[in-house]
């Protein structure tokens, strides 16, 4: 809640590595657990962000394999993929040039409490500047963008401030959850120099990228389960802290 | 334009409809109100900080970097 976020200009993204881990056509076809659209009509859609943030559009695990000129793991129970790292995390400095521009107007140290409605559209926003004077911005349209408990934190207040159009959900506000972790398993390393070479943070395609494992497709990373290939991994039980 | 509210509080009201006014200038956005621009919308980003992000218990973010954060 205090560590893991940060309010102001670029709010956490000032604080994020810019690390992104992107889709695999397994993540969408494991068995039993389907999803309702197939990595081939979701690929498309990687262009432009990855256009925007500046990293590559995805690519299959074995080019990074072969830039990193590491053989492609043949067995085992895991295998790699590749995270990619922004060059600039940091959203606010990343557009810094457009928040400049003429067509945008930043205000900073303002806060919004309520929404003006016609009928049960928002067309417009009040809000309170740090000293206390009260403001109103008309828009043909309001977007919310203040995150988890952000967003949250204003539809409420503005229900206390006249009636809204969500004022019989009773799901905002409530059912907040964490990110689940926890030790899943463990890995003996054989072999500390192939280990490196594979997941030591690389530059490839102009990059900076990171190695991560998943569960191959079909199987289970069951303990004592040993990658015979280039990394020599074995995986071992964990034990849950 | 980056401006104190203070400031744009005393103009607000001359300052007409805009396309979008988005709330929160944070990571989600920044990001969206850059492609709004980029589309030729003419945007207000409300933001509850400063142009330095803080914590929410006030500490500089900078601050307290490598402190429990993860990538």
């Amino acid at each position: 809640m205090t560590l893991g976020r940060a309010v102001g200009l670029g709010g956490t993204s000032t604080l994020w590595g810019g690390q992104l881990a992107m889709f695999v056509p397994d993540d969408l076809a494991r068995e039993g657990h389907e999803w309702p659209l197939t990595y081939d009509e979701l690929r498309p859609w990687y262009d432009t962000p990855c256009d925007v943030l500046g990293i590559p559009a995805p690519r299959p695990s074995s080019d990074f394999l072969e830039a990193y000129g590491i053989p492609v793991l043949q067995h085992g129970a895991l295998e790699p993929f590749f995270t990619a790292w922004l060059p600039q995390p940091n959203m606010a400095r990343l557009f810094r040039a457009t928040l400049k521009g003429d067509r945008i107007d930043v205000v900073l140290d303002a806060s919004v409490h309520a929404f003006d409605f016609q009928g049960e559209r928002a067309v417009g926003v009040r809000a309170k500047t740090r000293d206390g004077v009260d403001f109103s911005i008309a828009a043909r349209h309001v977007i919310l963008a203040a995150g988890t408990f952000g967003n949250v934190q204003i539809m409420l207040s503005a229900g206390l401030h006249g009636p809204v159009p969500w004022r019989d959900n009773k799901l905002i506000g409530a059912y907040f959850h964490d990110h689940l972790s926890a030790n899943a398993g463990s890995f003996e390393v054989l072999d500390d120099a192939a280990f490196h070479r594979l997941v030591d943070n690389g530059v490839a395609l102009g990059t900076k990228f990171q190695t991560k494992f998943r569960a191959k497709s079909g199987q289970s990373t069951s303990p004592q389960y040993a990658a015979s290939s280039v990394s020599d991994l074995r995986i071992e039980n964990g034990s849950p802290r | 334009m980056i401006v104190p509210g203070s400031e744009f509080a005393a103009s607000a009201a001359s300052r007409g409809q805009y396309d979008a006014v988005v709330i929160g200038g944070g990571t989600v956005g920044i990001l969206l109100t850059a492609r709004l621009v980029q589309h030729g919308l003419r945007v207000c980003v409300i933001e509850a900080g400063e142009a330095v992000a803080r914590h929410p218990t006030g500490v500089f973010a900078a601050q307290s970097r490598g402190k429990n954060m993860r990538a």
